[in-house]
């Protein structure tokens, strides 16, 4: 079920007369589905907090369709299941953790009753127990984040809307928040994640989308995204023996004593190669897809389209 | 709503203008307690032929005067420190936080209008009547139309609101909406000489423009006066200026919520 839905949404913002306007967002399209940790990747100005804000309607969409649980941003309706941790936030300072909390659920027409009992287990979520009465003001960056992350889960939400959740925390922190998202899909809910931090996402996202100068660049599992399509990594005794590849299944990008790393234009060539290896009697230590790291894969999206809108 | 209506309270609380309103009323009780007996040094002076309806007249309009004076500085001790209110809920991060919870924006604006209004309305109300009670106490004077400063009082308070609100909105800076409330205070002094300007300037488009500002801009000086009249229980021959200034500012909260509903942030 998908929880958001983004149909060729398109932002521009209309600056001074001689400036004239920016598109923030492109025609971007994404689907985001229940349950699951989705990561928004994408380089400074790509245009992931204006997506977030048009979401909740911070921000007006310009065109294009965007629906929250069913419900078009601009219905207050569509944010009552939906929790949000801005980035940079600046929470009301004359209000105590506790405050925040209330107040928030307050927000939302929860009862006293309900926001209660839920701050109690949320503080002690995020580990603020001991600072539930203290001012959001004598509060440190790590501290507004967790009690920020608290106020976002208030009401119990489906969806939470988290932009840059572990800026300023600690690394300890950074796991308990990694583990607090972990569990909130545990629960069936959904997360949907802005971070610069690509091994943080790599870690705990199950899709991603990388947005560039507004557009969606590329969007699909981690998986997808961190394997090297074909390739793989062979591992074997081959020594110093010559081993070709015939030119139509693929080639050979490096070799060792130790092994090699080949490129295969069909990946059922993979048993040709073993079928080789054994004949010639080497023996095979293992062979694996080849990985790359979600950031190398960010990276080479985020520079190919650059190049192509040059 | 009443939970934004409520943190609207307690922000008031926060941001410790109430304690500014608390010396002064403080301070003008001690002054009115050091000036001693005013009837009864009338009493004297008339040996002793005065009752309190004579004294009443006698000394009621100075102390009107000098109470509606007060009052108004109490609304504009209130003007100053909520010209703030609006563009920091505004402000980058904070507005992210408010926008983001299922409210309407012209909800969200109400209450916290409303918030406002009921902190400084309630805080001039009571230095007022604490006021008022030392006057009475120490002087002898009762006056129960005097009742009629604080409503217009509260009616000028609710104007120049709505135009640093409006400002506040539309520019996101609290500098900016002091300087608005005062431009049009500026403006509203000007415009109160306008049978000057026009005797001065001898062209019909210019008077055409003076009149049309008159009657558009606030006009809150002369609300200062009517309501003194009323406090005196003296005649008030044209209602033009409360409704007009009035008018004025619910046009500006409908604009404000306007704009609001629409902007980004």
């Amino acid at each position: 079920m998908h929880v958001i839905e983004v149909q060729d949404l398109t932002k521009i913002y209309q600056t001074g007369l001689k400036k004239g306007n920016i598109v923030a967002l492109d025609s971007v399209s994404l689907t985001v589905e229940q349950g699951e940790i989705f990561g928004l990747l994408g380089p400074n100005g790509a245009g992931k907090t204006t997506l977030m804000k048009v979401l909740l309607n911070i921000t007006q969409i310009s065109s294009g369709q965007a629906l929250v649980l069913g419900l078009p941003p601009e219905n207050p309706e569509s944010r009552h299941k939906v929790g949000y941790l801005p980035e940079n936030h600046r929470f009301p300072t004359h209000l105590t953790g506790l405050g925040l909390l209330e107040f928030t659920g307050r927000l939302y027409g929860l009862s006293q009753k309900e926001i209660d009992s839920r701050s109690e287990q949320l503080l002690a979520l995020v580990g603020m127990e001991r600072w539930g009465k203290t001012k959001i003001r004598k509060y440190s960056k790590g501290m507004s984040q967790r009690i920020g992350l608290a106020q976002t889960m208030i009401s119990d939400p489906e969806i939470l809307l988290l932009d840059e959740p572990t800026d300023g925390v600690d690394p300890i922190g950074k796991i308990e928040i990694r583990q607090v998202m972990e569990k909130i899909r545990a629960e069936g809910k959904t997360v949907f994640l802005n971070s610069h931090l690509l091994s943080e996402v790599e870690s705990v996202a199950d899709r991603v989308a990388i947005l560039t100068r507004g557009k969606v660049a590329r969007v699909g599992s981690v998986e997808s995204m961190t394997s090297r399509q074909s390739q793989y990594e062979i591992k074997a005794a081959i020594g110093n023996e010559i081993f070709e590849i015939p030119e139509e299944m693929g080639k050979r990008l490096s070799m060792t004593t130790n092994g090699m790393i080949v490129e295969l234009s069909n990946e059922d060539d993979i048993n040709y190669i073993i079928d080789q290896l054994r004949m010639r009697k080497i023996k095979i230590k293992s062979i694996k897809p080849l990985k790359i790291s979600l950031e190398q894969s960010f990276f080479e999206t985020v520079t190919e389209n650059k190049e192509s809108a040059q | 709503m009443r939970g934004i209506t409520r943190d609207s309270v307690v922000e008031m609380f926060d941001r410790k203008l109430i304690y500014v309103f608390a010396v002064v009323t403080v301070l003008t009780v001690l002054i009115v307690l050091m000036s001693g007996s005013l009837d009864g040094q009338i009493r004297m002076q008339t040996g002793g032929g005065m009752d309190v309806d004579d004294i009443n007249e006698v000394l009621g309009d100075p102390v009107v005067r000098i109470f509606e004076f007060f009052v108004s500085f109490l609304v504009f001790l209130a003007v100053m420190g909520t010209a703030g209110v609006i563009p920091t809920m505004l402000e980058k991060g904070r507005a992210d936080y408010y926008l983001s919870k299922p409210i309407s924006r012209t909800v969200l604006f109400l209450n916290k209008f409303v918030g406002v209004l009921i902190v400084y309305g309630l805080t001039i109300i009571l230095c007022g009547v604490i006021v008022y009670l030392s006057l009475c106490l120490v002087h002898g004077i009762f006056n129960i139309h005097i009742v009629y400063l604080f409503i217009f009082s509260l009616l000028s308070f609710i104007i120049w609101y709505s135009i640093t609100a409006f400002a506040g909105v539309v520019f996101n800076s609290s500098a900016i909406a002091i300087m608005s409330a005062f431009i049009i205070w500026i403006l509203q002094k000007v415009l109160g000489t306008r049978e000057w300007i026009k005797a001065l300037v001898d062209s019909q488009p210019v008077h055409y423009i003076v009149d049309t500002f008159y009657y558009i801009i606030p006009k809150t000086g002369e609300i200062s006066d009517m309501s003194v009249r009323m406090a005196t229980s003296r005649e008030i021959r044209d209602w033009m200026p409360l409704y007009s200034s009035l008018l004025f500012a619910l046009v500006l909260i409908y604009l404000t919520v306007y704009i609001f509903k629409r902007k980004n942030y």
